[in-house]
C-alpha cells in the first residue's frame, strides 16, 4: 500500500518536472518550480529526511522560487520570450538522446551500487548519541563535517559578493516613504515578522534534537527580510553599508575562528573539546543564522516595495 | 473516529477540487482570485481539522492551529495584492488574463 | 524493488534536467534544468543508501543539505549574470545571441 504511494508521490514530482521544463510560459515555469519543489519536500518527507525537506522547501522552493520571479520581473523588460526548443533538424534528435542517456547512467549506477564494507548510518548514530546530539543530520553537519559547512558558508558569502560585483552601476530603486505603505501588506508582515524570528530561534535551538538547524531558520529569517523590503520598512541597503557587510561576514568569521581555535587547543580543525560539543555548535550555529539570513535576503536585489496604488 | 477523520478529509478535498474548478473555469482574474482562496481556505480548515482530530497531543493541533490561520493571513494577503495589482494594469471584469 | 521507485525518480529527473539545460533556448529555463538536475542528484544520493542498509543515512541527508544551499548561491549568481546580460543588450535566447556573435 505504501509503494503505491510512493509511486504516485513521485509520477506527481515528475509530472511537474515535465510540464515546468517543456512550457513555453516563463511564468508558468517558475510557479511549477515551486510546486515542483513542494512536491519534493513531500519525498524528502516520506525518505525520512525531514531537514532535507525542511530545507528544500524553504530554500529551494522558497528562496529559489523568490529569486526566479524577482529575475523574469528585472528581464522582462529586456528580453523576449525565446521559448522553442532547437529547430535545426540534426539538433532535435540530440535533446531526448541525452535525456535518455543521462537517465539510464544515472539508472544503470543506482543498481550496481555496490555495498559499503564499513556502513557508516550506524556509526554515525552511534556517535552522535555519543556526543550528546539528538539529530545525526546536525551532528554531521556541525561536527562530524564541520570543515564542509565551513566551506558552504564561505561559498554563500562569494555568491553574494559576486551578485554584488555585478550589480554595480545600476540605478537603485527608491524606496517609498512612510505613507506610501501598502496597508494589507504593512498589517501581515507586523504579524509574520515576529513569529518568522521566534520561530527562526526555535528551529535553531531545536536543530540539535530534532529536524531543524541554522540553515532552515536563516532561511526563514531571509523570507521575513524580504517581506520588510517588499512591504517598506526596510529600506535596501547596498553593498556598500558596513553594517550589512559585518553581519554577512560574521558566520564565516565566527565559523572560522572557531575552526582556528580548535586547532590550536585540541590539535585538530573543529574537533571541539569533550563534553562542549554542543554548546560549540549551538553558539556557532546563532551566529550562522544571523549571518545566513543576511545574505540571503540580500541576493534579492531590487525588491520593489508595493506603493499604495491610486485606488487607495 | 477514523470514519470521521477520512469524511473530514474528503470534505477538504472536494473544496479544494471546487477551487481548482473556479480556477480553471470562471472568465476574468477577479471571479478565479475569489474561488481559489475561499474554496482552499475552506479546504485546508477541513484537511486541518481531520488532522487535529487525529493528532496525538495538543501542541500539535496547536502548530496545526495556527498552520491554518498563517496559511489564512498569507492567501488573503496575496489575493489582495494580486487583484490590486491587476486593478491598477486595467484589467477589467471578463477580461480573460 | 520498492525501494527503487526514488532513486528512478532521481534518474529521471537527471535525465529530464540534462535535455532541457541542452534543448531549451531562455536562459532562465537553463538555470530552472540545471536545478531540476541537482534535486535529482539529491535523490539519488538520499534514496539509494535505504536500497543499501534498510535505514535512513545521515551523511547523504548533510551532503544534499549543502547541496540545496550551495545551488541556491549559484542560481543567485547565474541569475545576477543573466540579468547583466540582458542589460548589456545580449539576447537572453541563447543561438539568437550565438549567431550575433558569429557575424564579422
Amino acid at each position: 500500500m505504501s509503494t503505491a504511494f510512493d509511486v504516485i508521490l513521485a509520477l506527481l514530482v515528475l509530472l511537474l518536472a515535465l510540464r515546468m521544463l517543456s512550457t513555453r510560459g516563463l511564468f508558468q515555469a517558475v510557479i511549477l518550480f515551486v510546486s515542483f519543489g513542494l512536491a519534493l519536500a513531500l519525498v524528502w518527507v516520506r525518505v525520512g529526511a525531514v531537514d532535507v525537506a525542511l530545507a528544500e522547501v524553504a530554500l529551494g522552493a522558497g528562496v529559489t522560487g523568490a529569486l526566479l520571479v524577482n529575475t523574469l520581473r528585472r528581464l522582462e523588460t529586456k528580453a523576449p520570450d525565446w521559448l522553442d526548443i532547437a529547430r535545426y533538424g540534426p539538433l532535435r534528435a540530440i535533446v531526448p538522446a541525452a535525456c535518455g542517456l543521462a537517465a539510464a547512467a544515472a539508472g544503470a549506477v543506482a543498481i550496481a551500487a555496490p555495498r559499503a564494507e564499513v556502513p557508516l548510518a550506524p556509526l554515525v548514530l552511534e556517535t552522535a548519541a555519543g556526543v550528546g546530539i539528538g539529530n545525526p543530520v546536525t551532528a554531521v553537519l556541525l561536527d562530524f563535517r564541520g570543515y564542509d559547512t565551513l566551506l558552504e558558508i564561505a561559498v554563500l558569502l562569494s555568491g553574494l559578493v559576486a551578485v554584488w560585483a555585478l550589480e554595480r552601476g545600476r540605478p537603485a530603486v527608491p524606496a517609498p516613504s512612510d505613507a506610501a505603505r501598502e496597508p494589507v501588506l504593512a498589517e501581515l508582515v507586523r504579524w509574520i515578522v515576529p513569529l518568522a524570528v521566534i520561530t527562526a530561534v526555535y528551529l535553531t535551538w531545536f536543530g540539535s534534537y530534532g529536524p531543524g538547524g541554522a540553515f532552515q531558520a536563516g532561511a526563514l529569517l531571509a523570507g521575513a527580510g524580504v517581506l520588510l523590503l517588499a512591504a517598506g520598512f526596510l529600506q535596501p541597503a547596498g553593498s556598500s553599508s558596513f553594517v550589512l557587510r559585518s553581519v554577512a561576514a560574521s558566520g564565516l568569521f565566527a565559523f572560522a575562528a572557531a575552526a582556528l581555535h580548535t586547532t590550536i587547543a585540541t590539535g585538530g580543525m573543529l574537533r571541539y573539546p569533550a563534553g562542549t560539543a554542543y554548546y560549540w555548535m549551538l553558539g556557532i550555529e546563532f551566529v550562522l543564522v544571523v549571518s545566513i539570513a543576511a545574505i540571503l535576503a540580500d541576493l534579492f536585489v531590487d525588491v520593489p516595495a508595493a506603493p499604495r496604488g491610486p485606488a487607495a | 473516529m477514523e470514519v470521521l477523520v477520512a469524511l473530514l478529509l474528503a470534505c477538504g478535498g472536494f473544496f479544494f477540487l471546487a477551487g481548482t474548478l473556479g480556477l480553471l473555469r470562471f472568465p476574468d482574474i477577479y471571479t478565479r482570485l475569489h474561488a481559489l482562496t475561499k474554496a482552499d481556505n475552506l479546504g485546508l480548515g477541513f484537511v486541518v481539522l481531520a488532522l487535529a482530530l487525529h493528532a496525538d497531543s495538543w501542541m500539535v493541533r496547536l502548530k496545526l492551529l495556527l498552520v491554518w490561520l498563517l496559511v489564512l493571513g498569507a492567501t488573503a494577503t496575496t489575493c489582495h495584492l494580486i487583484a490590486r495589482s491587476a486593478l491598477e494594469h486595467g484589467i477589467g471584469a471578463d477580461d480573460d488574463a | 524493488m520498492s525501494e527503487l521507485v526514488f532513486p528512478a525518480l532521481g534518474a529521471a529527473l537527471l535525465g529530464l534536467g540534462f535535455g532541457a539545460v541542452v534543448g531549451r533556448r531562455h536562459m532562465l529555463m537553463k538555470i530552472i534544468a540545471l536545478n531540476v538536475m541537482a534535486s535529482g542528484v539529491s535523490l539519488l544520493l538520499v534514496t539509494l543508501p535505504a536500497r543499501v542498509h534498510g535505514t535512513t543515512d545521515a551523511v547523504p541527508q548533510a551532503m544534499v543539505l549543502t547541496g540545496i544551499v550551495v545551488m541556491v548561491a549559484a542560481t543567485a549568481l547565474a541569475l545576477a549574470l543573466a540579468v547583466r546580460m540582458a542589460d548589456a543588450g545580449a539576447d537572453v535566447d541563447v543561438v539568437q545571441a550565438g549567431k550575433e556573435g558569429e557575424q564579422p
